[in-house]
């Protein structure tokens, strides 16, 4: 099923919508999640709970881009799960600690809409880049895979791996300066 | 908040169309082709411990079953809470089928550069199969599907999926009811095909079931006479006075095409157990 169907069903609240859903993303949303979460129980109840968020939100969100918007919002249960239960993550901390330099800092009441601007001048500095590029990126930063992890699916070296990293963030630098955010 | 929260955030906020781009690209260097080869070459030998391990997939091709229990579902209103369990069975291997086997009239169901998904219903099964130029010889193989009268069915639905390329999947489905001539003995069959548009993008089938939270169900692994199935047996609660909605679902995959098999009997459950053995038994 596509995700346009899926989003139909979910829509005109068909049954079958939510164990179609299940199906189509229910892999792919355990393991966005355990890699924030360790406990298997937390992943559960962080998928569970991603299940109702979209079905609360869908209408009157009809996301253009579903499976990206549905990693996003396991991806935010699973931080907010993490917060909340006050556990570290090594592998996600490290891969936000080393973006967190190629960033402005946070400040003020504003933080909100400056998070979504950031985040709108990351996508378009990324669609500047070379898509294998963009994925490594993304794959490191987002889906906060490992250094090894992204080598493997891109089938670079490690060393090769950890300097496209490096070299982007830098380029990422550049262009946020450029553009007046840091 | 900290550094590392706030880079966190940001990140989470970029384009979800740059996120499933990610998602999709894996490149296989020279080096991982050639160590595959070197693998698939050694594994020959290694056949006969391949085919003892086979024994110990879940029954029907699956790999592995989940379970989940009340699972809660706000739709649309606090008047109307909803609960689920879910059994979730994945593992499975697809098969693909060409493009270029369905006729001109079934492609025509996607619409062009888009994605999105469409229903077509037909008066049989056959009728079905014609427009799609899809067989299912392993149903027209089965004793008892072949037998099962015209007369006492509803129309055959079916479900077209597609991305921008063209058709990913199509969805069959049929309800047959009075199977037999016994009163409320009921049969549905569905199968859900793929074709080679269809990006699993390295993922395996999944099937399962939704019943209501509160369901009495059971599981057993079938193992027939020429294949084996996932069988659920769930007693959902009775609704708004209504009697208790039981049946038996099946689940098992065949030559990569998933098939889902569910038989209930209002009189006598046993019944619908016993048609749905004779089903698969009937591969």
């Amino acid at each position: 099923m596509t995700d346009g169907g899926l989003v139909e069903l979910i829509w005109n609240r068909e049954d079958g919508a939510l164990a179609a859903l299940q199906r189509a993303y229910g892999p792919w949303c355990r393991a966005i999640s355990e890699r924030i979460l360790t406990d298997p129980r937390d992943v559960e109840e962080c998928v569970s709970d991603c299940w109702l968020a979209v079905w609360r939100a869908i209408p009157p969100a009809r996301p253009e881009h579903f499976k990206g918007w549905l990693g996003a919002v396991v991806r935010n249960q699973a931080l907010a799960m993490a917060r909340r239960s006050g556990r570290q993550v090594p592998l996600v901390d490290e891969a936000a600690l080393e973006l967190a330099d190629a960033l402005p800092a946070p400040g003020g009441p504003e933080e909100e809409l400056q998070a979504a601007e950031l985040g709108r001048a990351i996508s378009e500095f990324l669609r500047g880049e070379k898509r294998e590029v963009r994925a490594a990126f993304l794959r490191r930063y987002w889906y906060a895979e490992g250094v090894e992890q992204v080598a493997v699916r891109m089938g670079w070296s490690v060393p090769k791996t950890k300097s496209v990293l490096s070299r982007v963030k830098n380029r990422l630098r550049v262009y946020l300066e450029k553009e007046g955010y840091l | 908040m900290t550094r590392r929260d706030w880079a966190m955030e940001v990140i989470g906020r970029v384009d979800p169309a740059l996120i499933e781009e990610a998602d999709r690209v894996r490149v296989s260097s020279p080096w991982r082709r050639m160590r595959a080869c070197v693998l698939a070459a050694a594994c020959i030998g290694l056949l006969s411990v391949s085919v003892v391990m086979a024994v110990n997939l879940i029954a029907g091709g699956y790999k592995s079953v989940k379970y989940i229990e009340d699972g809660f579902l706000h739709l649309g209103g606090e008047a109307y809470q909803y609960y689920s369990d879910l059994y979730y069975l994945e593992g499975g291997q697809p098969a693909f089928l060409p493009l270029d086997q369905l006729t001109e009239e079934a492609k025509a169901l996607a619409v062009e550069g888009e994605a999105g998904g469409r229903n077509k219903s037909f008066s049989s099964w056959q009728r079905a199969e014609e427009f799609y130029n899809i067989t299912f010889h392993d149903l027209h193989n089965n004793t008892i599907f072949d037998q099962l009268p015209p007369s006492n069915h509803s129309m055959t639905s079916t479900y077209v999926s597609s991305s921008p390329e063209g058709i990913t999947s199509v969805w069959f489905s049929e309800h047959w009811y009075r199977v037999r001539g016994v009163p409320g003995l009921n049969l549905s069959i569905e199968a859900y095909v793929l074709t080679e548009l269809m990006d699993m993008e390295g993922m395996d089938l999944t099937s399962g079931g939704c019943p209501p939270s509160g369901s009495e169900y059971s599981t057993e692994e079938y193992y027939g006479k020429n294949i084996s199935a996932f069988i659920a047996h769930v007693k959902e609660p009775p609704r708004n006075d209504s009697s208790p909605t039981e049946y038996y679902s099946a689940h098992f995959i065949l030559n990569g095409v998933q098939y889902k098999v569910i038989t209930s009997c209002e009189e006598d459950i046993q019944q619908a157990r016993e048609l749905l053995i004779e089903i698969i038994d009937g591969f």
